[in-house]
């Protein structure tokens, strides 16, 4: 799983029907110290999460294909939890509170 | 997941027999903002996209989930057509 930021949401009305009307949030990786990791994913969101927030994503279609119930979605990403904060070496490096 | 942005269109009668009657469009990848990145790929299409349009795509297995009787062997697939991007 990879911690991400949250930094679009995007709307889409003809798609598979597998997504249902569950939203999609396209999200960056990011490093521990905030900088962009790698291309942006878009992620079903699973939890309710909002812009500028961080979160938990999960790439893995099996697993998506579980959380959806279904057998054959075309699914490969989802957020699976918003992130309160990110201790590393006994340091607080991200707290919910203080980001924004 | 990832967004993309159709170009194209690539015809191709000499192929896999499970690939007969898909659409193959020539997709770039997008950023957020709508700048392309890296270089143009085919990618089957689920949905019946068109030229210039904004789209998601999925990789891997999960590209042939969408064509569930035919299973062909595909390694991007449009999924669906974006209405907007917000911030």
């Amino acid at each position: 799983m990879e911690i991400c930021k949250v930094i679009k949401k995007v709307v889409s009305t003809i798609k598979n029907e597998a997504y249902k009307n569950l939203p999609l949030l396209l999200v960056q990786p990011i490093h521990l110290d905030m900088r962009n990791k790698g291309s942006e994913v878009l992620c079903i969101d699973f939890v309710g999460a909002d812009l500028g927030e961080l979160v938990l994503i999960m790439k893995e279609g099996s697993s998506v294909n579980d959380m959806l119930g279904l057998k054959e979605a075309p699914a490969d990403a989802a957020i699976i939890g918003i992130i309160d904060s990110i201790d590393a070496d006994d340091k607080k490096i991200f707290e919910k509170s203080n980001s924004d | 997941m990832y967004l993309g942005k159709v170009i194209g269109r690539a015809v191709c009668t000499c192929k896999d027999p499970q690939l007969k009657g898909l659409k193959l469009l020539l997709v770039t990848k997008i950023d957020g903002n709508g700048n392309p990145k890296g270089k143009p790929f085919v990618a089957c299409d689920s949905v019946g996209a068109g030229n210039g349009e904004t789209v998601f795509l999925c990789g891997g297995s999960e590209a042939s989930f969408p064509f569930i009787k035919t299973r062909p062997p595909a390694d991007a697939t449009i999924l669906g057509i974006i209405d907007n991007i917000a911030d």
